[in-house]
């Protein structure tokens, strides 16, 4: 599984930049990837070095397979009707989500408190599209066009679904973060983003499901504050790390199959 | 509740225990009953209606808690009081159990209140899924 390896030798990359660059602060070298303690000079190397590495994998998969990279990637995501799937799984996303963030502001679960500076709350919420599309459009390469189509190759669809989906949460968990009992939310996207790849046979819809997150829950960031309890509602930009969140995931995965598993 | 048949008077919100107190007797006994309105810590939406009608000058709590109470529930709206309105508490000044009992009723009714939300947030969450599903299958047909 060529797809595996090489989102190891990412990984490999990251910690080797890390390690240089702690030796450089002074700083004992350590397994965990984690950059906040070293300079900010430094954090940026790291960070230039593993976007580098990412995108020398997107690049180096294909040609190992024989393919042009874009070839292979217009493969994943052809340029003809099929892209529809994308709006559909975007418009699915901004219903789910929009209406739980609504009867949550209803029930006193989530207050709405937006930046008191307008100029930088204008700045996010500029920026939140082009998050959403590259956040969004990266995850979907690595994960799904490549990942996921690799292991489909060799595996048969649960199989495959179901290691595509523990590799895509555990990624969110290499560096060192704030919460981990957010894993379960982080699975069940997973799992859904994996199932819509898998049954629709290319990267639109689990584009257009990701894209509809992403701009939803970065956008709604500077705007409201998450009052209700984490069970429930998750935390700050993890609303689906709750029971209603993991929930609402397993039933737009459900929906997205029963919709669209005639597609392949 | 009993009704004045006078101009503008006097409200006293106490529960049934309270109003046997010797600082509320002396109330009681001070004024002439056409004069005082009575209201239960129940009745605080009562109580905001009559003092933004203009009947009620002054307002007298025997339990700070009631008041407090009243404002986190919105049944009191503070803000929207004629400002020559006074509120007082009798006997609370000397009571070291005053601000015990406004930390407990906090406590109460935070907990109370999660315990709402949490329930309403976990009813319209499973209502709003089933609703996005059947949106959803709907509009992508």
């Amino acid at each position: 599984m060529p797809a595996l390896a090489l989102l190891g030798v990412v990984l490999v990359v990251m910690w080797s930049v890390q390690a240089v660059c702690l030796r450089k602060a002074c700083r004992p070298v350590r397994l965990r990837i984690d950059h906040a303690d070293l300079p900010r000079r430094l954090q940026r190397v790291n960070r230039v070095a593993a976007n580098a590495a990412f995108a020398a994998v997107l690049v180096a998969y294909p040609l190992l397979r024989g393919w042009s990279p874009v070839e292979y990637y217009i493969g994943v995501f052809p340029l003809d009707g099929r892209a529809v799937r994308a709006v559909q799984g975007f418009t699915a996303v901004l219903i789910y989500l929009g209406l739980l963030y609504a009867v949550w502001l209803a029930s006193d679960n989530v207050y709405l408190r937006p930046l008191r500076d307008p100029r930088r709350l204008a700045l996010r919420l500029a920026a939140v599209p082009f998050s959403a599309l590259i956040g969004a459009g990266v995850e979907e390469l690595l994960f799904r066009a490549m990942l996921l189509q690799n292991l489909r190759e060799s595996l048969p669809a649960a199989p495959a679904v179901a290691v595509g989906t523990l590799v895509f949460a555990g990624a969110h968990y290499i560096r060192r973060v704030k919460r981990y009992w957010t894993f379960p939310g982080h699975l069940a996207l997973g799992m859904m983003l994996c199932v819509a790849f898998a049954v629709t046979g290319n990267g639109w819809l689990s584009l257009g499901l990701h894209a509809g997150g992403i701009l939803l829950t970065l956008g709604l960031r500077p705007l409201i504050r998450s009052v209700g309890p984490p069970w429930l509602v998750g935390a700050s930009i993890y609303p689906y790390a709750g029971l209603a969140g993991v929930i609402g995931l397993s039933v737009l995965t459900l929906n997205m199959w029963y919709l669209y598993g005639a597609d392949r | 509740m009993t009704q004045p048949t006078g101009g503008p008077c006097v409200a006293l919100v106490a529960g049934r225990d309270d109003v046997r107190s010797p600082a509320v007797q002396a109330l009681l006994d001070a004024r002439p009953a056409d004069t005082l309105l009575r209201f239960a810590p129940a009745d605080l939406q009562a109580l905001d209606r009559a003092v933004i009608g203009g009947r009620v000058r002054r307002v007298l709590f025997t339990d700070p808690a009631d008041l407090l109470r009243g404002v986190w529930n919105e049944e009191i709206t503070l803000e929207q009081w004629p400002a020559d309105v006074s509120v007082e508490f009798p006997g609370s000044p000397d009571d070291p159990t005053t601000l015990l009992r406004a930390a407990r009723a906090w406590r109460q009714w935070r907990r109370a209140h999660r315990r709402r939300q949490a329930l309403a947030g976990a009813v319209l969450s499973a209502l709003v899924l089933a609703v996005s599903f059947l949106l959803t299958t709907t509009w992508a047909r």
